[in-house]
């Protein structure tokens, strides 16, 4: 089995940890925080720490076993925890995908019925769990440099259209709004971070820097976050862009470059469409590893769940804004009790 | 399993015919303007289309045609234009609206929900009011009206800046934010030509009345979108006429306060009384009256505005809950106290270092 | 001896092969050829004189001493009748020895090959203008004259059960990958196929069975191009009796190179590989492109296009799809007609062809103008690479791309992308990932990728 380049694993922190922040992520966060959302991103940025610091230790025990081998390892009851790991990654999943699913029909082609777009991006989410975990980690990286470019489009076609004023007045209400919208970013984005334990360290080649690529894939995702939220609430004044489902999309319609290219944003997006893609993926990757399900039974079943559970799009917010949290907090005490038990037997 | 991936992928492509969100280009009806107009409970729209059948002859005219409806609510009216038209409105190339002067004055919070909540269509048309019959207005050409209307907008703000045009996206930011109200340009049948009329004021979302054209001179400036324009006053008798390239206006506010700065600068372009442009007090002069004439005329225009429609277009409000939220809660419009400071830099002389006529 | 009845019925007595029967100090001695295949001077000049003179001197082991002293340049000692056959019918004349039961083979061929020439399907702009021709000797020759050291190995194997065609492995030693190498030649060892006639049968054979339809080997007629490559550490089959060789193992990026990129400035081959990358792109994407942003997203098009294309599309009857489909068969019919009329590169033929086919039919009101000009455009563009199998590659990517644009627009253009990196990907090219210098990214051998940096190293 060939290695895990290092570059490729860093890239593939970065596209997991960004995905779900043009969608849920922004929406959730200005509901919560308004104004104060850039409060909340620097926040979120120091507590974040603490989960890099929690994740380098758990894949830093015994490097050469994944995390299936390692819950067997330190707990006696490990079927009971990794099936509540994997029914709670499996309910944010189904999140996720409706999610993106529902952006391209509500926004491109509003006619079509949301099971075909699942269709297809189920099978590609299929056909790349068939090759070699390596394969998809190259996948990764390659869709990271041309989110690389695009990104840099949207930033550097947009400067001129934002007034820095709309973002004041900050901290008017006390500190409580910014703590709880960083505390929403950790549990809407940065929990994501913990499917690639799936990953024996030993896997990844040159591993001794593996810590400060992730610092650097961490810093450059949370300065992404807060260019976002300037761009939003400046170029559209808080009190619209709470009002929008998908505010990034509307911000980006109005990048123009050179003063005659300015129809792009549909092109632009699609970086979140390959962030989105590989973070299903990887998800219905390491459930696969967890439980021994096969995949296409996995993608099966998300498609129909998410048909029957989901009609509308406030059905969804509604359920999202409970389950979410939920399986957060249940994926976050099953990690913290690994960690728990590493720093008790060694 | 290679049979099932066989089978997926042919199901893929049954999608190709008939899918549902196909529209080939010759069923679009590519609305350029839209004219709304409210007559007891319908609503009456005048749609503006475009013609894309190639004529007869090669003369590469594009021409279009109005349709009207009428409807319970816009959206209705908009697609029973149906029966009218052949095809189904495409209203993402829109170049501009037209909202009649009576339904602005009821409210227009229809029509701001409904082309919000559009996915359909871009944000970037332009908002006008019509004090004329819609009708008539868009049938003034044959060729599209709303494109050469949008181009003399667009000049205008470039060159002149005293009518304020303004974007849909840009006009949402101010309709949402409880703190600043929506000022909106007009236009008037003058005679067979359309002609950009006097700027309309809102309050929330009913049309209060209209500030001229040089009080809109005076709004751009306040509100720091001005880019070229010339100003005239009388200096010595005579009429003289500057002309303004770069402005820069900061308001701040200080126990409660409102310190309005505007620096301006410019080159003389046209003088008509007999001084010796050598001297620089002479400049200093020039530049003095013209500060003085625009400060005197800019407070009386606010405090217009102030009394007579007490609305807050300037944004003080606004401005107020951002840089200075504690004292946010005692604003009261009608009390307003702001301080003009106006400096006016004349750089140049144009070609000439003396007056022509001395 | 019974070979020889044996040999007679299973040829069938053909007239070709010519039995000589020599006596010399007694013992019968057969002289077996085959007339078409060897030089008769050659024979009579030095086996018969020299068998001759051997007559005159005594000797107890006869074939020893003719092995010793015969004027032929090559005497090979064979013992089983097999390798008599294959020498038989590759030009050697076999000397059997009747009561001792040995048999020698001496080289006698004829030459009846070709001598070199220029290449005729590959362009040669700046460098050497002699191409490979049939004989493989030729052909090692070339490449000898290039790469005098004593690490270039030749690996010889022979398959086909009726034409025994000899296939040579050319390698550098300490520069190419021995495990790859033997790979090879137990895969070709170990075939069981009735002949070989030209190299392209033997891509199969070795070549991996991927669903990608993009190359991994690369067939090329000029020695410049085979002893850079194998300056790089490639690997080289030579199959007799074909002028084009077979470099293995080629990734994305080799088919971007050139060899006049090589003399050249770096700053100025920069942009003709970025050019070369762009028309790459082109290639793929401009029809599936114009279908989607024609009939799906008609947003992302400035308003003057779309009144222009409305007004061109008005006159015709058939849907975006359909009329970008049957435009690229067009196109495709005047490629391949054109190949099989004038030539291997005849393109410009073709290119002019469809512009007046695209012309009158516009006209006619079949297809818009503006259809014609992006078939064009991708037909132009799906040209520059130095090996034809990408042509044939791109064409089943783009019609991907078409069918993605066709069912869902943009999205699904961007859904068949994703689909287009994962194939692309996950392709190895015996062993080396296909898009090697950008993802298991390479710094230094992205030097030489779609820019050119440091021109020190080759």
């Amino acid at each position: 089995m060939h290695k895990i380049n290092l570059l490729e694993y860093v890239s593939t922190f970065f596209m997991i940890i960004m995905a779900p922040f043009l969608g849920m992520g922004l929406y959730n966060l200005l509901i919560k925080a308004s104004i104060d959302s850039s409060i909340s991103v620097i926040i979120g940025y120091i507590l974040s720490f603490a989960f890099l610091i929690i994740f380098i230790r758990i894949n830093d025990y015994k490097s050469n076993l994944d995390l299936k081998d390692k819950i067997n390892v330190l707990f006696k009851r490990s079927k009971l925890i990794i099936i509540l790991f994997s029914i709670a990654l499996f309910s944010m999943s189904l999140c996720l995908s409706y999610n993106i699913n529902n952006f391209i029909i509500s926004q491109f082609l509003s006619e079509t019925p949301i099971i075909y777009t699942m269709i297809i991006l189920g099978m590609l989410i299929i056909f790349i769990n068939s090759k070699d975990i390596t394969s998809i980690f190259r996948v990764s990286n390659f869709l990271f440099y041309i989110n690389i470019i695009l990104i840099m489009i949207a930033i550097f076609g947009e400067y001129n259209k934002i007034e820095l004023i709309n973002m004041l007045p900050i901290l008017t209400n006390g500190i409580n709004r910014p703590i709880i919208g960083s505390v929403y970013i950790l549990i809407f984005q940065i929990i994501y971070m913990f499917i690639l334990l799936i990953i024996p360290k030993d896997n990844v080649s040159n591993n001794k820097h593996m810590n400060i690529g992730l610092i650097i894939a961490m810093t450059l995702a949370f300065i992404l976050f807060l260019i976002i939220i300037i761009y939003t609430i400046g170029s559209l004044g808080i009190d619209l862009a709470m009002k929008y489902h998908y505010p990034a999309y509307i911000v980006m319609k109005e990048v123009s470059i050179f003063g005659f290219i300015d129809k792009i944003e549909n092109f632009i997006i699609i970086h979140w469409v390959f962030e989105m893609f590989i973070l299903l993926s990887l998800i219905t990757y390491f459930i696969n590893k967890l439980t021994n399900i096969k995949n296409y039974i996995l993608v099966i079943l998300n498609i129909i769940l998410c048909v029957i559970i989901f009609r509308n799009s406030t059905l969804y917010n509604t359920i999202t804004k409970v389950l979410i949290p939920i399986s957060s907090t249940i994926i976050l005490i099953i990690i913290i009790m690994i960690y728990l038990k590493i720093k008790k037997t060694g | 399993m290679k049979y099932i991936k066989i089978l997926i992928i042919s199901l893929f492509i049954t999608l190709i015919t008939g899918c549902y969100n196909y529209r080939e280009l010759n069923d679009l009806g590519i609305t350029t303007a839209v004219g709304i107009s409210k007559d007891g409970d319908n609503y009456n729209l005048v749609i503006e289309v475009l013609k894309t059948e190639t004529s007869s002859n090669e003369e590469n005219k594009i021409e279009t045609i109005l349709y009207e409806s009428s409807g319970k609510t816009i959206q209705e009216a908009l697609r029973r234009a149906i029966l009218k038209s052949p095809k189904r409105l495409y209203a993402n190339h829109l170049y501009m609206i037209l909202i009649d002067e009576e339904l602005a004055k009821d409210g227009i919070a229809s029509i701001m929900d409904l082309f919000f909540r559009d996915v359909e269509s871009r944000k970037q048309f332009y908002v006008l009011i019509s004090k004329d019959d819609i009708k008539k207005v868009l049938e003034t050409t044959d060729e599209i009206t709303a494109k050469s209307l949008v181009e003399r907008l667009k000049v205008n703000d470039d060159y002149l800046s005293n009518t304020t045009p303004i974007t849909f996206s840009k006009l949402l930011t101010k309709y949402a934010n409880p703190n600043i109200e929506m000022v909106i340009p007009s236009v008037k049948l003058n005679d067979k030509e359309i002609v950009i009329d006097d700027t309309a004021i809102f309050k929330g979302d009913k049309l209060i009345g209209y500030i001229d054209e040089h009080e809109s001179l005076y709004y751009s400036l306040i509100m720091n979108n001005v880019s070229d324009t010339v100003l005239t006053s009388l200096y010595k008798n005579e009429y003289t006429t500057i002309e303004i390239n770069n402005t820069n206006t900061s308001i701040n506010v200080l126990n409660n306060t409102f310190k309005i700065k505007i620096d301006l600068s410019g080159y003389i372009a046209e003088i008509n009384s007999k001084v010796d442009l050598t001297n620089p007090e002479i400049i200093k002069e020039i530049e003095d009256t013209f500060e003085e004439d625009l400060k005197s005329r800019i407070s009386k225009f606010i405090q217009k505005v102030i009394d007579k429609y007490d609305t807050d277009i300037f944004g003080f409000k606004d401005l107020m809950y951002k840089k200075d939220f504690k004292n946010y809660k005692d604003f009261n419009f009608k009390k307003l106290n702001f301080d003009i400071n106006i400096d006016i830099l004349l750089k140049y002389k144009g070609n000439g270092v003396k007056e022509l006529n001395a | 001896m019974n070979y020889i009845k044996r040999l007679q019925i299973e040829t069938n007595n053909l007239k070709d092969i010519v039995y000589r029967k020599k006596k010399i100090k007694g013992k019968i001695v057969w002289i077996i050829y085959s007339d078409s295949l060897t030089s008769g001077s050659s024979i009579s000049d030095f086996i018969i004189k020299s068998l001759d003179r051997l007559n005159k001197i005594t000797s107890i082991n006869l074939a020893s001493k003719i092995k010793e002293d015969i004027y032929n340049f090559k005497v090979i000692e064979i013992d089983n009748y097999n390798d008599m056959c294959t020498y038989l019918h590759s030009g050697f004349t076999i000397i059997l020895i009747e009561k001792e039961k040995k048999l020698l083979a001496l080289e006698t061929k004829s030459s009846n090959k070709r001598s070199i020439g220029i290449p005729t399907s590959e362009i040669a702009i700046r460098g050497s203008k002699d191409a490979f021709t049939e004989d493989y000797q030729t052909n090692i020759g070339l490449i000898k004259k290039r790469i005098k050291s004593n690490n270039l190995w030749i690996k010889e194997v022979n398959i086909g059960k009726y034409t025994n065609t000899i296939i040579n492995i050319v390698y550098i030693n300490g520069k190419a990958d021995i495990s790859l190498v033997n790979k090879i030649y137990d895969k070709l060892k170990n075939t069981n196929i009735d002949g070989v006639i030209n190299s392209g049968t033997l891509k199969n054979i070795i070549g991996e069975s991927n669903i990608n339809p993009m190359p991994t080997i690369m067939s090329t007629e000029r020695p410049d191009r085979v002893c850079r490559s194998l300056l790089r550490g490639k690997i080289v089959i030579l199959v007799d009796n074909d002028p084009y060789l077979l470099i293995l193992p080629e990734v994305l990026n080799d088919f971007f190179k050139t060899s006049e990129d090589y003399s050249g400035k770096p700053i100025n081959t920069s942009l003709t590989r970025i050019l070369r990358y762009l028309s790459f792109y082109i290639a793929l994407f401009t029809p599936a492109i114009y279908i989607a942003l024609i009939t799906y997203n008609q947003e992302m098009l400035p308003t003057e296009f779309l009144i222009n294309f409305a007004m061109q599309r008005s006159t015709v009857p058939f849907p975006a799809f359909f009329e970008a489909f049957m435009m690229m068969i067009c196109f495709e019919l005047l490629h391949e007609s054109d190949i099989r009329s004038s030539g291997f590169a005849g393109s410009s033929l073709s290119i002019v062809g469809a512009l007046i086919l695209g012309e009158a039919a516009s006209k006619a009101g079949i297809v818009s103008p503006i259809m014609i000009i992006i078939i064009a455009l991708t037909a132009i563009a799906s040209l520059p690479f130095n090996e034809y199998e990408i042509f044939n590659g791109l064409r089943w990517y783009r019609i991907l791309f078409m069918i993605g644009a066709s069912s869902l627009g943009i999205i699904g253009v961007v859904f068949a992308f994703i689909y287009f990196i994962i194939n692309m990907i996950s392709t190895n090219s015996f062993g080396k990932p296909y898009l090697t210098p950008f993802v298991p990214t390479n710094f230094t051998k992205l030097k030489d990728s779609i820019i050119r940096i440091n021109p020190r190293r080759q």
